[in-house]
């Protein structure tokens, strides 16, 4: 088991590096103008510069911020009306259409509606991550809730748990296989809607600005170099948290109860 | 095992290969634009300070100096997104503000300034009556400009240093929201208190009761300043020289149409910006609307920009940043300054006054 | 102990009401070993849900030890068909141990009863495992574990041993048998399978297919019953033959 785990990830790495080489090669025959196709080590140089600055480290953390904040917004409400649509036909039905009208529409496309509502602090950019995220939580929460086989709450109700002792004693931790699969979900449209909604909407005055905000400036300023090393930012914190929170999340849950879905 | 790693080196190869070849012809001169008058691209923007370039559209003016060529119109969101297409060889010339500009330049963009589209009259308004000038903002107070770096956040910090002596002193105040989410914005009376805005936005501001100007780009510049500029690649000036210099006269009768007709290029540039004719003919002759080929202010713009840490150095010589008929246009008088090159500066740096 | 008066449950299917349960009328002493027998189709599943409380009843109604019962409650710990019925995200032990927490079992109490059940089942070395990793006869075990150690009034059996190969069966029912003997617990038992009603009850509850109690034949046969002692093969004929309609 840990030679094939192993040989896969030298076959990873081995790829990533040749594509390193081969981009670099390219950007040294300048194929390509300089200015917009920068070299590997000159991106390396400038995410390295970024880092120690505390710059790019400033910036990944607001951006992170943000995200945080929208998806304990988001987790609570889908819960809340998961359980709900659970418990009532009529929330149910709401919540259908709700999601038939909302999901299609891309966060960025509201992002006019937000400004008028939410004024130009962070509220718009919560709203948007809050919108981008909360229809996929909910339709996972919702198919989690409905495959939880009917004996786990008959046995629950048996043994006397009703409402909420038999939501949080059995409901939650029987869909827990859906419940996280969402908030992956929800964690990598989050990632998306900040980006977006940062470089369209820039950043509220006196704040830090995100990751978003920062590739606007750097394109802006016609740092190509500054804008990739953003790009790795995000890729290093979306492998981050894919590796070091959610599989690790994972092997202590679903994986070593049996129940990945 | 080895078949497997072979194959995918091979794959990798193959498919960066591809990628290069088709990127090879985005940067050869020969292959895409201008090689004997034959194709041209021109990236604009949306607005009615780009007005010269839609009647250069509208009336077919650059086919008429050069005939025979195939003209090709890109429009475009933002400057930066113009200067990537033509550092990259996708277009020959585009319109954009002195930032894109003069940062490209710093960094070693190979383009210079061909021409000049005219001045625009951009004005701060607010709704908060206590408001009369830039010093009476407060730390509450939220003032909307269209980008960072923009010539509306350039103009403020220049009224700020003339009436406090600080340049910064508005900066956390600023926030960058396009002209349109603006206006509602302001006219809300929510969290934007003051917009720099330009026509005709600023008309639907001026309309409500509660709206005033406290301060024109002109008086914060300290002079007339040019707001967008024609820029071209110096591959396009040099290897088609007949296909620049066409696209100088006919740009220069585009400007001279909208100044000595301007009821008639209303008509025709309305439903392009799609705006009423009346509304377009009021934007036309609004004071301070100037549509003219010679460039102002241009050096003054730099300095400040330097100053602000937005590029690394001030062009020591109009040629550094024009090509030669913008120097023609301003002139230049032997032993010192044409009148139209003092007018490249800012009030302040002249004679120290 | 537990007196079930006249009760009928219907069902609406395909917009039409079928009537599921038929006037059904027994009742059950402390202690007794009772099978409720019956082929597909016929109710006893519902039967044993309507004693359990999770579902309605139509007409009629229910006493245990004189109190009328309509909800689930702990006084009657259902063990169910199938494989899913322990949460797969506890251990055995925890699976055992969750339901005395939640109902206000103190701690010293708790791991004694669950000490005891766990080796009455015969699991006490596989306490710390998790369900999926056990198999479909230890899962029932832990199951029946978990009933016990509630120590209901009355334990509901819907064909546990159903989804088991032979071996295991029988192993399990002689299992079952142990801990009724020694705890003398009443146990309510459904299933399809005469034999196993055979080998297990004190008396047989028949149900016809229309959802009556067709008979109710009392097992006086001397345990432990095996299909070739006296008297075994006689009862087999007639309770193959009152099924037979």
């Amino acid at each position: 088991m840990a030679n094939k785990s192993k040989a896969a990830f030298y076959q990873k790495a081995l790829f990533v590096l040749i594509l390193m080489l081969l981009w670099e090669t390219v950007a040294r025959m300048e194929f390509f103008n300089p200015t917009v196709f920068p070299s590997v080590t000159s991106i390396i140089a400038a995410f390295l510069k970024g880092v120690a600055s505390g710059l790019l480290v400033e910036k990944t953390v607001y951006s992170l911020y943000l995200i945080l904040k929208g998806l304990i917004l988001s987790l609570l409400a889908a819960i809340l009306l998961s359980s709900l649509a659970m418990g009532f036909r009529t929330v149910e039905n709401i919540l259908d259409i709700l999601n038939s009208i909302l999901h299609p529409l891309p966060g960025i496309a509201l992002l006019p509606v937000a400004i008028l509502w939410f004024g130009i602090g962070e509220g718009s950019i919560i709203f948007i991550i809050i919108h981008s995220v909360l229809w996929p939580m909910v339709v996972n929460f919702m198919t989690g809730f409905k495959t939880i086989p009917r004996i786990h709450l008959d046995v629950g109700e048996n043994i006397g748990l009703k409402g909420l002792h038999l939501l949080w004693g059995v409901m939650l931790p029987a869909s827990l296989p859906y419940l996280l699969s969402g908030i992956k979900i929800a964690w990598a449209r989050a990632w998306r809607a900040v980006i977006a909604a940062e470089m369209v909407f820039g950043a509220a005055s006196g704040s830090a600005g995100g990751l978003g905000w920062h590739i606007y400036m750097t394109r802006y300023m016609f740092d190509m170099a500054g804008t990739f090393a953003a790009l790795l930012a995000i890729i290093i914190v979306g492998i981050g948290v894919e590796e070091l929170l959610f599989k690790n999340i994972e092997k202590f849950t679903v994986v070593k109860w049996g129940m990945t879905i | 095992m080895r078949m497997k790693k072979y194959t995918a080196i091979l794959l990798v190869v193959a498919l960066l290969g591809a990628f290069v070849l088709g990127g090879c012809s985005a940067n050869n001169p020969s292959k895409t634009t201008n090689k004997g008058g034959s194709k041209v691209t021109i990236a604009l923007q949306f607005g009615l300070a780009y007005a010269p370039v839609q009647i250069m559209k509208e009336k077919n003016l650059l086919e008429k100096y050069l005939p025979g060529a195939e003209i090709s119109w890109k429009q475009m969101g933002t400057g930066p997104a113009i200067r990537d297409a033509m550092v990259t060889g996708q277009v020959d010339v585009g319109f954009m503000g002195i930032s894109p500009f003069l940062i490209g330049w710093d960094k070693g963009a190979e383009w210079k300034i061909a021409t000049a589209a005219g001045s625009q009259p951009l004005g701060l308004v607010t709704y908060k009556e206590n408001i009369k000038k830039v010093s009476d903002f407060s730390s509450t107070d939220r003032i909307a400009t269209p980008a960072v770096a923009s010539i509306q956040q350039m103009l403020l910090s220049m009224a700020a240093e003339k009436e406090s002596g600080n340049p910064r002193a508005l900066d956390n105040l600023m926030v960058s929201i396009t002209h349109p989410d603006a206006v509602t914005s302001l006219l809300g009376k929510k969290d934007v208190t003051a917009h720099f805005s330009s026509p005709p936005y600023i008309f639907q501001e001026l309309a409500d009761k509660d709206v005033h100007q406290i301060l024109n780009g002109e008086d914060a510049f300290g002079g007339e300043f040019t707001f967008i500029f024609g820029v071209a690649t110096n591959k396009f000036h040099d290897a088609n020289p007949s296909a620049y210099a066409a696209f100088v006269a006919a740009f220069n009768e585009a400007i001279s149409f909208i100044n000595n007709n301007p009821q008639e290029a209303a008509k025709i540039l309305a439903p392009v910006n799609q705006l009423s004719e009346a509304e377009t003919y009021k934007s036309l002759t609004w004071n301070g609307t100037n549509y003219c080929s010679t460039p102002f202010g241009i050096i003054g713009l730099a300095e400040f920009m330097k100053n602000s840490g937005y590029i690394s150095k001030v062009p020591s010589n109009l040629s550094e940043i024009a090509f030669e008929n913008v120097e023609a246009a301003i002139g230049k008088r032997y032993g010192e300054m044409s009148a139209i090159e003092k007018l490249q500066l800012r009030k302040s740096d002249i004679n120290g006054q | 102990m537990l007196k079930v008066d006249k009760i009928n449950k219907a069902f609406t299917v395909n917009g039409s009401e079928k009537n599921i349960l038929n006037n059904i009328t027994f009742t059950i002493e402390a202690g007794e070993f009772v099978c409720i027998l019956g082929p597909s189709g016929s109710g006893k599943t519902t039967l044993l849900r309507c004693i359990g409380g999770f579902e309605a009843l139509t007409n009629g109604n229910m006493l245990l030890d004189g109190q009328s019962i309509s909800r689930p409650g702990i006084d009657r710990i259902m063990v169910f068909q199938g494989f899913e019925q322990l949460f797969g995200w506890k251990t055995v032990e925890a699976n055992v141990e969750y339901p005395l927490k939640i109902n206000q079992i103190d701690k010293g109490n708790r791991q004694e009863l669950v000490r005891k059940y766990l080796s009455m089942v015969g699991l006490e070395n596989y306490k710390t495992y998790y369900p999926h990793q056990l198999s479909g006869g230890m899962k029932q075990r832990a199951a029946i574990a978990r009933a016990l150690a509630l120590e209901p009034r009355i334990l509901l059996m819907d064909e546990p041993f159903g989804n088991l190969d032979a071996q295991t069966r029988n192993s399990l029912q002689n299992e079952l048998l142990k801990i009724w003997s020694e705890l003398k617990t009443t146990i309510l038992f459904v299933t399809h399978d005469i034999e196993e009603a055979i080998i297990l009850s004190d008396r047989i509850l028949v149900l016809s297919t229309s959802g009556e109690v067709k008979s109710i034949i009392p097992n006086r046969l001397e345990r432990p019953r095996k299909p070739g002692n006296f008297g075994f093969a006689e009862l087999w004929d007639l309770l193959y033959s009152q099924l037979g309609d």
